[in-house]
């Protein structure tokens, strides 16, 4: 029994972190990320959802980020990032290179992100 | 559009031939063995290809990704039974079908996707031919060099080396769905070979290189090739004698 409400306690615990994890939505539309620029707080698991609103599949990757993930046109893919420390971390679409880039910039703790006006 | 596809043979068929150089120096497969090889490849492909799209939306997103992890697990699992198993040229063989289905899968994908652009068909196809070019030429650099060494011994403790480099994968993959954290890069040797060049693919093919490493990648990697050169030396001391462990 005591086992049972332990694990019943760790899924709802495992739920609640889900729950609270950050996500951020990057769009890909005419071979270029919207926003290049991804900010996500330090030392925080993010979720990333790209959203490829081409008609072309893309490939996001990043060496600095050890990620690659193929997202098919008109189709959204998720991808987990992080705990980070402080830094930037650039990505690009292996597809398209020289245009789909942007970078990752993992705020230190406190620290605002800027305004983009 | 060429130097991507360079770029894009270089990742996904260099693994491949140095897989095929390993075959033919550690296992001396003959013809038959490679057409069935051939075959089952192809199909593997095909259906991965072919489901790919499917399975991605699975799992919240991450079903290719659990279904990359089972294929890599598999492929170590079989690369160990082909040290101690009778039948270790088919264990061998079905070592190689996932490792070798997946990359091509993703290059058939890129294929497909920009082959039926025809303004960029030219760059794809000199790109494809200057990629296998490299691809086929290290790996026959490898096969040179290897040769002379071509004991069992040291064979199946490459091969394994090389399994091992390409089972320790599944850990960006499980980061990537969320199951594991991140931490901290190691250390940082991007500067010496950065894992966009040519060395950092060959030696991410040949070793399993990553030039920012972090512990769970680290960890994994010494725990998969410590596992196999524990069974290549158990299987040689044990069976050098035997008249199955000289042919194999």
């Amino acid at each position: 029994m005591l086992r049972l409400m332990l694990s019943v306690w760790l899924i709802v615990l495992s739920q609640d972190a889900l729950a609270a994890r950050p996500e951020v939505v990057v769009r890909l539309k005419d071979h270029l990320f919207h926003p290049a620029k991804v900010y996500v707080p330090a030392n925080k698991k993010v979720k990333l959802i790209i959203i490829n609103e081409d008609d072309d599949p893309e490939e996001f990757d990043s060496f600095a980020l050890n990620r690659e993930k193929v997202v098919f046109g008109q189709a959204k893919a998720n991808l987990f990032i992080g705990p980070l420390p402080p830094g930037r971390y650039p990505f690009f679409g292996q597809y398209h290179p020289t245009t789909a880039q942007g970078e990752v910039i993992v705020l230190p703790p406190g620290e605002e992100v800027p305004d983009a006006h | 559009m060429l130097i991507n596809t360079v770029i894009l043979m270089l990742r996904d068929a260099l693994p491949i031939a140095l897989l095929i150089s390993f075959l033919l120096l550690a296992f001396r497969l003959q013809r038959q063995t490679l057409v069935v090889l051939l075959l089952s490849t192809v199909i593997t492909t095909a259906v991965l290809v072919l489901l790919r799209n499917s399975v991605s939306d699975t799992f919240d997103g991450a079903g290719y990704e659990w279904l990359t992890v089972a294929l890599l697990l598999i492929a170590y699992l079989f690369a160990l039974l082909s040290l101690d198993f009778k039948a270790y040229r088919s264990a061998a063989i079905i070592a190689a079908i996932p490792v070798i289905s997946l990359h091509l899968a993703d290059f058939m994908l890129y294929l497909f996707a920009f082959g039926s652009h025809s303004e960029r068909l030219p760059g794809i196809l000199v790109g494809s031919v200057l990629g296998s070019g490299i691809s086929l030429s290290l790996a026959m650099l490898l096969v040179v060099l290897l040769s002379p060494y071509r004991t069992t011994l040291a064979m199946k403790s490459l091969w394994v080396l090389f399994m091992a480099a390409q089972a320790s994968g599944a850990i960006p993959l499980l980061q990537q769905t969320g199951v594991i954290d991140e931490s901290a890069a190691l250390w940082d040797s991007s500067v010496i070979i950065s894992d966009a060049s040519e060395y950092g693919h060959l030696l991410k093919a040949l070793l399993g290189y990553e030039s920012q490493p972090d512990l769970p990648y680290l960890l994994t990697w010494l725990a998969l090739v410590g596992l196999g050169q524990c069974m290549v030396l158990r299987h040689h001391f044990l069976f050098r004698s035997s008249p199955e462990g000289a042919s194999s």
